[in-house]
């Protein structure tokens, strides 16, 4: 006979209450590994945008994404007649705030060569950016329409076409202006600080790039490219793979070490939530245990009975919360990817932190002296 | 005839030295199959040490009791033996009945045909078999919390017979009841005692009840005085 069950079935308003609100707590904890896998996928997606397999980076950098980098525009020439490479383009990247009337936007703003690597692909809606000025493709998470205008810098650009799930690490949404936009919003200097550079004869200086990319031609090792480019001290480079770990490891390592420690707290919270309503349901069963006892069922009848209470509370707890964060992550502000094995292995820990959780309770029902139930 | 309880020289004390209580001295007692026996005396006499060495929850400081034959505590016995004897050869019943209020009353009753390992289509046989032998058998399906007091002890009953068991606790049985539900119980369980062959004890405060004992004993002080 399947005591829980009964027991459960007897409390089931409480029972209920009790897993929504664990299902909302883990559905956190799940939604924390959602986003972590979201910011990854994001900054991933950023480098990949390019369809690079060789970054041309300042010499001695990490760049783009990790360290600040600055090359002259015209190494896009020289990496372009290097034995094995198929096509070059130059980039530039900044984060920067627009406006749309009251509205503030904040774009991860990139700056490339019309109809060279690097240009935006995959359109939703509109068209590529087709004029030299004052033309923008933007994802669709600015929340801004075909057709409008953005103040960005000293300029209006007009929204000719849109992407879409295209946002940098941090979840602001990509801006492509053509290279001349894009190095003019980034080196050129405003009013006053422009006349002072002026007066002591120094201008922007507008011929730099963040990086060079290239494709290379198949079969072309892209580390033997690299060391080719290395020769030149002023330049470096970093294969796709390199500029990904790169990305990972260090651009979105303080987001997974705080995440993972949201994570950890929030599982520990779950923990000490699912203890305590185990340990109050067991006290609340104190006589009913000691009766059980005196007429003879064994521990592990005893035992059962809490464990699997407090599995069903947890099972039942993350499934809810795993469907709740399943059918809302679209909702959230940030991207949120689920993997089925994240899924899985929470379970795994919340199994086990169930087990975990029912100790106590296990520990306060074996210690129930069944002369309780005579009375004594 | 062979006594069911057979007690001798049974003596319990909790603590040692300045701290020690003796709760039990020296006491000897036997109850036959068929009787149906009081246990009396104030509080602090003894009576729940008592119950709980005959029902084998306690172990005795000295002395030895001997149960259907079987002598108990005589230094072979598990923990695990104990719940067995209790499961297959004792029945209790409680003051408030102590049913499982998440169990219907039918289902109270075989729990502990479940526990002894009966199929299910049996035990529900036989719980229904009990509860329509005590006259309760149109509530099988409701829980304990919808019956009255006195329904809920003939439940409490059914479920210490659901074992056959040869001896029955019976702990303040009619403490909750009127004096015609106190006396119907008791009439209950001289039945079993007579149909089952089983011993009866009955601790008790309830004086109007005292009539009903095939023999009375009165503790005070950890002996038995009358």
């Amino acid at each position: 006979m399947n005591l829980a069950r009964r027991d459960i079935r007897h409390r089931l308003g409480r029972f209920v209450l009790t897993c929504v609100g664990l299902a909302l707590l883990l559905g956190v904890v799940l939604s924390m590994v959602g986003i972590y896998r979201g910011i990854v996928a994001d900054a991933l997606q950023l480098v990949r945008l390019a369809d690079a397999d060789l970054w041309v980076v300042e010499g001695g950098t990490q760049g783009p994404f990790a360290e600040s980098s600055r090359i002259p525009k015209d190494a896009r020439e020289t990496v372009a007649r290097l034995e094995g490479v198929a096509e070059a383009g130059v980039l530039t990247f900044q984060i920067a705030e627009a406006r749309q009337g009251q509205r503030k936007i904040r774009l991860y703003v990139v700056g490339y060569e019309i109809g060279r690597l690097g240009e935006p692909k995959h359109l939703v809606a509109g068209r590529a950016v087709a004029r030299s000025h004052y033309e923008m493709v933007v994802d669709r998470r600015a929340g801004i329409a075909l057709g409008e205008k953005l103040h960005l810098g000293s300029k209006d650009f007009t929204i000719v076409g849109l992407t879409e799930g295209r946002v940098d690490s941090g979840g602001n949404p990509v801006a492509y202006l053509t290279l001349k936009d894009a190095q003019e919003l980034q080196f050129e200097l405003e009013g006053a600080a422009a006349r002072n550079q002026a007066f002591r004869g120094q201008g922007a200086n507008l011929n730099q790039v963040n990086a060079v990319v290239a494709r290379l031609r198949p079969g072309v090792a892209a580390e033997a490219v690299a060391r080719t480019v290395q020769r030149w001290k002023h330049l470096g480079a970093l294969t796709q793979d390199r500029q990904e770990n790169l990305l990972v490891s260090s651009v979105v390592d303080r987001a997974r070490k705080q995440i993972g420690m949201f994570t950890t707290i929030l599982l520990l919270v779950s923990a000490v939530v699912i203890a305590l309503i185990i340990y109050t349901m067991t006290m609340d069963k104190m006589r009913e245990i000691a009766t059980l006892k005196l007429i003879g069922a064994p521990d592990r009848t005893i035992v059962g009975l809490i464990v699997q209470q407090s599995l069903a509370l947890g099972g039942i707890g993350f499934g809810l919360g795993a469907a709740l964060i399943f059918m809302g992550a679209d909702y959230f502000p940030r991207r949120v990817v689920l993997l089925p094995g994240d899924a899985v292995a929470l379970g795994g820990v919340v199994t086990f932190v169930c087990l975990l959780a029912s100790l106590m309770g296990v520990r306060y029902a074996l210690k129930v002296d069944p002369a309780q139930a005579l009375g004594g | 005839m062979e006594a069911l309880v057979e007690l001798k020289g049974l003596s319990k004390h909790y603590g040692e030295g300045a701290t020690r209580v003796d709760a039990l001295r020296d006491l000897d007692l036997d109850i036959h199959a068929g009787q149906v026996v009081g246990l009396l005396g104030p509080s602090g006499s003894g009576k729940s040490t008592l119950l709980n060495l005959v029902a084998a929850i306690v172990e005795p400081s000295s002395g030895w009791i001997r149960l259907d034959g079987e002598v108990v505590y005589d230094g072979k016995w598990t923990r695990r033996d104990l719940r067995r004897l209790r499961l297959e050869k004792i029945g209790f019943i409680f003051q408030f009945h102590n049913l499982i209020p998440f169990l219907s009353v039918s289902e109270n009753i075989e729990v502990v045909l479940d526990l002894m390992g009966q199929g299910r289509s049996q035990a529900r046989q036989r719980a229904q078999e009990l509860l329509d032998y005590l006259e309760v058998g149109e509530h099988a399906e409701r829980r304990p919390s919808q019956l009255s007091g006195g329904q809920a002890q003939r439940v409490a009953i059914a479920r210490a017979l659901a074992n056959r068991p040869r001896i029955i606790l019976a702990d303040e049985p009619t403490a909750a009841l009127d004096s015609e539900r106190a006396g119907i119980v008791m009439d209950l369980l001289r039945k079993v005692a007579m149909e089952q062959h089983a011993a009866v004890i009955v601790v008790t405060h309830d004086e109007k009840i005292f009539d009903r004992f095939d023999a009375m004993h009165v503790l005070r002080d950890g002996r038995l005085v009358e």
